[in-house]
């Protein structure tokens, strides 16, 4: 038995792919240029308070030696954040909300929930996961990032 | 089986672990508190040739640092109304800890010279007790800056002696100041929105100036009023009630006063109250039973307590009363009734 789960452990390191993720945090920062256009500019996540805007970085590297498909990457609204609305990026990837822990997922037109007896289109703030399903394989050696942006409670 | 659970603590330790989930976040106005960490782990799931692998990714966090926010307002709509001289005028004041972590601040009043027609002679603040009546030094402590906890408000006052032989509506400006302790320990005593003490903020976390720049003052004015409530009697009519339509003051005659209470200078005059005590050798025309006509509504002289009305007469002291309430300055209302000579 522990011969098979020590096998079993290792699997992934020996072979195929290995998929490696980094997430890193951003502050986010609009800034007003000359002509009266916002800019966002991801700073260096320093004092950060109540209202700013986080933004989330998440790097994805395939270690292995194979290419990985099916990729999804899933990840939950961090406690005391609001999901900034259509702040989600991810090239090549179908972006997907739940609002109800990470149960069902659908697009932001297209997820739905109960308020006082009645179905709604759920709001960015009601958002508790964001996930990415890329379209493509991964090939070995490879990588990407998705991102998303959180506003601090 | 060394470590196997037993069933029924297996149970409430996820029925504890359910409820800790449910419970709702401390949620405030001010935000989420300083010091608070947040973090993210996100997951990867994907096919290989050894079928489905998911993993995760670094917990990525970062802490919620002491954001310093204040709003001061003042309690009074337009001036304050004050006399000259006076030695404690109070402005009513409610100071709020809008950030998000427990904070101190420190309080300034200072004169506004130039714009305005006099200097106060600068006081003390204290802390209202929670009557929301000034009550210096006996209910009313003085303010010793203690620390706020966040969305927590004080009601303070603010108080200046009025110099004497000053103009009807004169008026002086001081500004009111309330500044954040930590930036004032740290020698900044002007802070600028997203300016920062590092490590002094609650949880050693930085403590940054929000929007209202960790300080927020406000400009109040003080308005002498000479304010005057004048008060005059007069008969206005008498009768003998002898068959001749004759005024002879003799016992059973009728005496009609009137009684004209005014305003003028500046301002309101609060509850303003008329007590007139008849002498032994009158009483109201049919005692309780009577009427007094305030402004020339006709009202029952019953007690208050029984009609409502705001004029009465008190049959045992053979008092009349009136209660006029609020009298703006140029106001004036005539009190009329009819007494009968004993």
């Amino acid at each position: 038995m522990r011969a098979l789960l020590c096998i079993l452990m290792l699997l992934p390191t020996l072979t195929w792919a290995e998929v490696q993720l980094a997430t890193e945090i951003f502050k986010v920062v609009e800034t007003t240029d000359d002509q009266g256009k916002v800019k966002q500019e991801w700073k260096k996540a320093d004092a950060i308070v109540p209202g700013d805007k986080v933004g989330y970085l998440i790097r994805f590297t395939n270690k292995g030696e194979q290419a990985a498909g099916d990729l999804v990457l899933n990840n939950p609204i961090p406690d005391n954040t609001l999901y900034v609305a259509d702040s989600a990026r991810g090239a090549n990837s179908t972006i997907e909300f739940s609002a109800d822990g990470g149960n069902a997922f659908a697009a932001a037109d297209k997820l739905f929930i109960e308020k006082n007896g009645k179905k709604v289109l759920a709001q960015a703030k009601d958002y508790t996961h964001v996930r990415w399903i890329i379209a493509s394989e991964l090939p070995a050696g490879e990588s990407g990032s998705v991102q998303y942006v959180v506003q601090v409670k | 089986m060394k470590y196997s659970c037993k069933p029924w603590l297996r149970t409430s330790l996820l029925s504890s672990l359910a409820f800790a989930f449910i419970l709702p976040q401390t949620s405030l106005a001010a935000g989420t508190a300083a010091g608070t960490p947040v973090q993210n782990q996100a997951t990867v799931s994907y096919s290989t040739g050894g079928g489905t692998v998911s993993d995760v990714s670094n917990r990525a966090e970062f802490v919620v640092q002491e954001l310093i926010n204040a709003s001061l307002v003042v309690q009074h709509t337009g001036d304050v109304i004050v006399n000259s001289p006076d030695p404690e005028a109070p402005i009513k004041l409610v100071l709020t800890n809008t950030g998000n972590g427990d904070e101190a601040f420190s309080l300034t009043q200072t004169n506004v010279t130039g714009s305005d027609d006099f200097d106060v002679t600068i006081g003390s603040f204290y802390v209202d007790d929670g009557d929301g009546v000034f009550e210096p030094g006996t209910e009313d402590a003085l303010y010793a800056g203690a620390e706020l906890a966040p969305d927590a408000s004080v009601t303070l006052w603010a108080v200046s002696a009025i110099p004497d032989s000053l103009a009807d509506n004169a008026t002086g400006d001081v500004v009111i100041k309330a500044l954040s302790a930590t930036f004032q320990t740290a020698g900044q005593t002007n802070p600028q929105p997203g300016d920062f003490v590092a490590g002094a903020g609650t949880s050693s976390t930085n403590a940054v100036a929000g929007t209202t720049g960790a300080q927020q003052q406000q400009t109040v004015t003080y308005r002498v009023s000479a304010i005057a409530v004048a008060i005059t009697k007069a008969v206005t009519a008498s009768r003998d009630l002898l068959g001749q339509g004759g005024s002879q003051y003799v016992p059973g005659a009728e005496v009609d006063y009137r009684i004209t209470v005014s305003v003028t200078g500046t301002g309101t005059a609060t509850d303003v109250s008329v007590s007139d005590p008849l002498p032994d050798e009158l009483l109201l025309k049919n005692t309780t039973n009577g009427t007094i006509t305030v402004g020339g509504v006709v009202m029952s002289a019953k007690a208050k307590a029984i009609d409502g009305d705001d004029a009465y007469y008190d049959a045992n002291t053979n008092t009349l009363s009136v209660d006029l309430g609020d009298m703006n300055s140029g106001d004036s209302v005539d009190i009329d009734f009819t007494t009968v000579i004993q």
